[in-house]
């Protein structure tokens, strides 16, 4: 407001002085009191001012909280879904390696434990991280706790499973499989709370999917308030100038006409900027969200099917409930429970369909081919298993010995999975923080513009104003 | 001398009292709760609930009619055995997580232990010769398709594998046979050792009062047993009776109380843990299970008797009472007791 009071006396001052010969200083010497008319444009000119600068705020605002949900999308929940994720894959694959390095006879083959153990490191920094980044946000500090405190007793019953293995004592299994279980632990329910590490890592996935999601909604609000004071003001410019017009029966009023100039410019900036910001957290959504998830998901599910074929091995016929979580069950009814391989396939087929652009359609296709051999090398094992051909069974699932390196292994077939998995989460990755940059970059200037743009109007209804007002004097 | 007791009532069995379990099927009502030191979960038997009638030493008794047939011998045609003697092997169900029974101590398909032996020693009766084995490592129960699911399947000739012979198990809706005990386990309690480094000479009633937490593989003998001398929240239930020993060394539990077969296992697995001297609960006489035949004859536990006998009596390098001092690591005090009447398990 006190710009509002300030701008006319100054415009009217310098107005004043070089177009008509009256001097306009405030506080100048008495004049007689305003005809009718004369009163009515002070008014109007005092409203138009006001209103030109409150759609500039309410623009300024608009874009404000567009601007801090792009931010959010590519800071905040961006950084904390990356966490969530990198725990949930780093802790999925430290179980995988467990049981797949207790399968080995005799000492840890030495990259296995390294993978191992930069698994366990790389989960532990993303814990610190997302715990940083969380702030007060109580779900994600929540989940974060559950799994800081269980990961030393996961790590302690694997390291006594290790210690059991290696004198040949049959309780390691045991161990192996309490650690086992508590790393994958049983999912919420409506009733009850998960259990486990990676139930918790699920839920800080899915709470800060949520909190992206809704980061996104808000990059994408539309700016209400400011079209709305827009249409009035352009409403209200309309109208005074027809009047204006009719009156003087001068065709154009220029301060008037520059107002509404500006108005248009303004709207047509915002609109502009606002389509390709759209544009740009829809493809964020698409490729980032919505592909990097499948893959995520696709990910850890190759990993607990990894670790299903490695229990069902070690487990010598007790753990065969993992084969079975690993192919599903089909009740007497008919009734199919997929299996952990099927959940895979069909995330696979997913990530194809959801990718944006060749490569990541290529990738995520090598990923299924892949995925398709390891199946059918598990077959392969587990028919070697049933058929009393253990170490075969064994030498596939380890690629070793007669499947070793360039053989068609279930161990080759696997890690080519992971790095098929691996690079096509680095691409979407890449696409998507590229798309969340540039829709919190297509805002750059759009506040100091409605600002500038604002005040501009603000002034030109007050000098165009002004210089019908100054007629009367 | 209970050596001759036991031929005798072989013998006397083998005069047809084998119908007596086969007629006494399939009755309604209670809930089975199996034996066993390898107790099975609640979903072992699918849909199975009967009373099991008591059943005593002609359940398992049946015999071969004269003397075993050498390796070239004819044998019935049909049978199982000339099943096995036309494939050249037997196919022998085992566990591979009971150590000094069923084990693998270094992931090599290498079977150790007394029961891998006990079923050598039948594949040696057959053949007359080693090697014509070929072991299988099968589920007890499984969850879906219930107790030796692989057995009934017909996938294996025999299972040896720490099996209590329960009347339940011989008359439940997928009947087992059961050869004469090759073991009789005990219930026994396992501690840490005293200060003194002895075994302590604990028994499961000295633990009432101690809020001391009792563990036993789920749904089994010993499970209801702890609940009957501490009550119901003295018994921590697991899996798989191994469980027990991790849970024990984790001091989740402070004692073990399952068979001794089972314990001496884990006792070899951990020096700071012993059976404890107090007197052992129920006898648990552990059989060898033939599938039971639809169709056609099983003349594989006939068979198997009468080799167990001459095992039994055998003193030499590979007979019984050397299998069983190389595995379990003491010579035997008695040899296997066939009971006046078996577990009822139902």
């Amino acid at each position: 407001m006190t710009i509002a009071a300030n701008a006319p006396t100054q415009v009217v001052a310098t107005q004043g002085g070089s177009g008509a010969a009256v001097p306009g200083a405030p506080g100048g010497p008495a004049r007689p009191p305003g005809t009718r008319t004369d009163r009515r444009l002070v008014r109007l000119r005092a409203a138009l001012a006001a209103g030109a600068l409150l759609f500039g705020a309410a623009g300024i605002i608009g874009t404000q909280i567009r601007a801090d949900g792009a931010d959010d999308a590519k800071a905040h929940s961006g950084v904390m879904i990356q966490q969530a994720e990198q725990i949930y894959h780093s802790l999925s694959d430290a179980d995988a390696t467990a049981t797949t390095i207790y399968l080995h006879v005799g000492e840890a083959p030495a990259d296995l434990l390294k993978a191992y153990n930069d698994d366990l490191q790389n989960a532990q920094t993303a814990i610190l991280a997302a715990t940083k980044e969380a702030g007060d946000d109580s779900a994600a500090l929540k989940a974060l706790n559950q799994i800081a405190t269980q990961l030393p007793q996961y790590v302690k019953l694997n390291a006594t499973a290790a210690a059991n293995n290696l004198l040949g004592y049959p309780v390691g299994f045991r161990y192996l499989l309490q650690a086992s279980n508590l790393m994958q632990g049983t999912n919420a329910t409506a009733t009850a709370p998960p259990t486990g590490i990676l139930p918790w890592a699920q839920v800080l996935t899915d709470t800060e999917a949520k909190n992206l999601s809704s980061a996104e909604d808000t990059a994408k609000q539309f700016p209400l308030l400011m079209i709305a004071v827009g249409l009035l003001m352009l409403a209200a410019l309309v109208v005074v100038q027809v009047r204006e017009t009719r009156r003087t029966n001068r065709m154009f009023n220029v301060g008037l006409l520059g107002a509404t100039a500006a108005l248009v410019v303004a709207f047509a900036w915002t609109g502009v900027d606002v389509a390709v910001q759209n544009g740009h957290e829809d493809n964020a959504r698409k490729r980032g969200s919505d592909q990097v998830s499948a893959l995520a998901t696709a990910r850890i599910l190759s990993l607990q099917a990894r670790t299903d074929e490695m229990l069902t091995l070690v487990g010598r016929g007790t753990a065969d409930d993992k084969e079975t979580d690993y192919a599903g069950t089909t009740a007497a009814n008919g009734a199919h429970v997929p299996g952990t391989e099927e959940l895979l396939a069909a995330e696979l087929r997913d990530a194809s369909r959801l990718a944006t652009d060749t490569t990541g359609r290529q990738l995520a296709n090598t990923a299924a081919s892949d995925e398709s051999a390891w199946h059918t090398q598990h077959q392969g094992l587990r028919a070697a298993d049933q058929k009393n051909e253990y170490e075969k069974a064994v030498d596939s699932a380890l690629g070793q010995h007669d499947f070793a390196a360039s053989k068609p292994s279930a161990a080759k077939s696997f890690t080519a999975l992971q790095a098929d998995l691996d690079q096509a989460i680095k691409h979407a990755e890449t696409s998507f923080q590229s798309e969340a940059s540039a829709g919190s970059d297509a805002l750059a200037g759009l506040e100091i513009g409605l600002g500038v743009l604002a005040l501009a109007m603000a002034a030109a209804v007050v000098r165009g104003l002004g210089r019908r007002i100054a007629e009367y004097q | 001398m209970r050596l001759r007791t036991w031929g005798v009532v072989a013998v006397v069995a083998a005069v047809g009292l084998t119908a007596a379990c086969s007629s006494s099927k399939r009755a309604s009502g209670a809930v089975n709760v199996p034996r066993a030191g390898q107790g099975i979960g609640s979903g072992g038997v699918p849909g199975a609930k009967f009373t099991p009638k008591p059943c005593g030493p002609e359940a398992t008794a049946a015999a071969w009619n004269g003397p075993l047939p050498g390796p070239h011998d004819a044998v019935p045609a049909g049978g199982t055995l000339d099943k096995i003697r036309q494939r050249g092997f037997l196919i022998a169900g085992i566990d591979l997580n009971t150590e000094l029974f069923g084990y693998d101590p270094k992931h090599d398909n290498n079977p150790q232990g007394f029961d891998v032996d006990i079923a050598r020693a039948v594949a040696r009766a057959i053949f007359g010769s080693d090697g014509h084995i070929q072991f299988r490592v099968i589920t007890l129960a499984d969850p879906k398709t219930g107790e030796y699911a692989q057995l009934h399947a017909g996938n294996v000739d025999l299972a040896v594998m720490t099996t209590t012979i329960t009347c339940a198990r011989m008359q439940g809706p997928t009947p087992m046979n059961f050869s004469n005990p090759y073991y009789t386990a005990e219930l026994k309690l396992l501690m840490a050792r005293g200060d003194d480094g002895q075994p302590q000479n604990t028994s499961l009633a000295a633990l009432k009062g101690t809020g001391t937490k009792v563990c036993a593989t789920l749904n089994s003998t010993p499970v209801a047993e702890i609940k009957k001398t501490l009550g119901d929240a003295a018994a921590f239930q697991v899996p798989n009776a191994l469980d027990c020993l991790a849970d024990l060394q984790q001091a989740e539990v402070g004692a073990v109380y399952t068979d001794d077969a089972l314990l001496r296992g884990m006792q070899s697995q951990d020096p700071h843990v012993a059976i404890t001297g107090a007197p052992a609960g129920e006898s648990q006489p552990y059989g060898i299970v033939t599938n039971h035949p639809d169709s056609g004859t099983n003349d594989l536990t006939p068979f198997v008797n009468t080799a167990l006998t001459n095992l039994i009596q055998d003193t030499g390098p590979t007979g019984w009472r050397t299998l069983f001092a190389n595995d379990l690591g003491s010579a035997p005090t008695k040899l296997p007791v066939i009971p006046d009447h078996y577990p009822l398990g139902g």
